[in-house]
């Protein structure tokens, strides 16, 4: 192939480069002797049907390029996602993968957030963004949970049980926040691991967050399921982080209050990172299990 | 498997996706070929780019909807040329999305019939 249309097929094939690799090595051969074709045809027309062909080729690349690259991305974060046959470990990492990171990063950026508006600050009686928990981050931390989960069936049910998640969450918390955690002691001590309050809280979350996740992403038959390793892993996450944080808190130089935590402080960031990642981890690890089971036993039932 | 409810999830499918399996419904068809037919049965309205076209095909594949296969027939450079069919989930798919988009044709007729007489 000469003239115009030759220049241009080498021109493709160089922009092919740009593709991610994977892509190139499975479609990238495909794709220029399809573009030959198409330049070998508009040839016989004319010389413009040439140029058409290549504009319409331009056109569409960024859009191309950023999509394929992104899918990309996100097949290597997603790698253990995709196989329902996956075993236990497998199931449970992922769990950690989505709960954990999700309370991480989500409890990281409000404390983050917090430190640059109120840096200096003692907790409870400043404007830390704690006492104004209009979005609560648990909510966000279950949200992104959810979606990450959620993408292993769908792009739909990952944002569906994200907002699913959120609106259970918050609405709840909200009716709590109204009764109980407005009178909450703001000094913590051991005996607050037995207050009854919280398990119930934990567990109608667990229900709720946990029942409307498996609702969306298995259908209802299997959400009793994931209703009940909400149940238990709030609850078991409530009763191993709980300690951690009593623990941070009565050992820090603020003498066991938390009127007296500053924001942006070390003692800050452990004490509201540490217990929410053990707490995510936690949840996770109940949430691989209950995928992990519900998945195997879908496989008998195929068979 | 996926079941009949899980289908419907899936509906109503994108124009380019639509016509894509719609091209290669009635047999496998090779990269180059589903261009030229969907901008034939789209009446040259849908011209894809073939970065568009493989971006689609990749995903279809990757979703199990299609499969591609070498043809034992070469292409001009004596390779096998690799080709395009639908799956049983992929014709469930495209089924299920024809016979919806029947029953919303039938209905607006039904009515635009209805109000003439």
């Amino acid at each position: 192939m000469k003239g115009i249309a030759g220049n241009l097929w080498e021109a493709y094939k160089f922009l092919l480069r740009l593709y991610p690799i994977r892509f190139q090595e499975d479609y990238g051969e495909e794709m220029a002797a399809v573009f030959r074709e198409g330049c070998r045809d508009s040839a016989k027309i004319s010389g413009w049907s040439v140029c058409i062909l290549g504009l319409r080729e331009l056109r569409d690349l960024p859009a191309n390029l950023i999509r394929e690259h992104w899918s990309e991305i996100w097949r290597k974060v997603m790698k253990t996602h995709t196989n329902p046959e996956e075993p236990l470990s497998k199931s449970i990492l992922r769990g950690i993968f989505s709960f954990g990171i999700g309370f991480t990063l989500i409890y990281l950026i409000y404390c983050l957030v917090d430190t640059f508006l109120n840096s200096g600050n003692t907790l409870w009686q400043g404007n830390s963004i704690w006492n104004r928990l209009y979005i609560h981050p648990t909510a966000l931390a279950y949200s992104f949970g959810a979606a990450i989960m959620g993408l292993k069936y769908s792009k739909r049910k990952a944002w569906l049980s994200a907002l699913a998640a959120f609106i259970a969450y918050t609405l709840f918390f909200r009716i709590w926040a109204s009764t109980y955690w407005a009178h909450r002691n703001s000094t913590p001590s051991n005996l607050e691991m037995l207050q009854i309050p919280i398990y119930f809280f934990e567990t109608i979350t667990g229900i709720l967050v946990g029942g409307v996740i498996g609702l969306i992403h298995q259908g209802w038959k299997k959400a009793g399921w994931y209703a009940l390793a909400g149940v238990i892993g709030f609850n078991l996450g409530w009763v191993v982080e709980n300690p951690i944080s009593i623990y941070l808190i009565v050992h820090s130089p603020y003498t066991g209050n938390l009127d007296h935590l500053v924001v942006g402080t070390t003692w800050y960031y452990m004490y509201f990172l540490i217990p929410v990642i053990i707490y995510g981890g936690i949840v996770g690890i109940c949430m691989g299990i209950i995928n992990a089971g519900i998945n195997k036993r879908l496989l008998i039932v195929d068979q | 498997m996926t079941s009949q409810t899980d289908i419907h999830d899936l509906l109503p499918l994108t124009e380019t996706t639509f016509y894509l399996l719609l091209s290669i419904a009635s047999g496998p068809r090779h990269g180059y070929a589903i261009l030229k037919d969907i901008q034939y049965l789209s009446s040259g309205r849908i011209v894809l780019s073939t970065g568009t076209l493989y971006g689609a095909i990749k995903r279809l594949v990757e979703q199990g909807w299609i499969e591609r296969f070498e043809n034992t027939e070469e292409d001009e450079n004596d390779r096998p040329r690799k080709e395009y069919q639908l799956t049983n989930l992929g014709r469930r798919i495209f089924n299920a999305d024809f016979t919806r988009l029947q029953s919303l044709v039938i209905a607006a007729q039904r009515r635009i019939s209805g109000e003439q007489t």
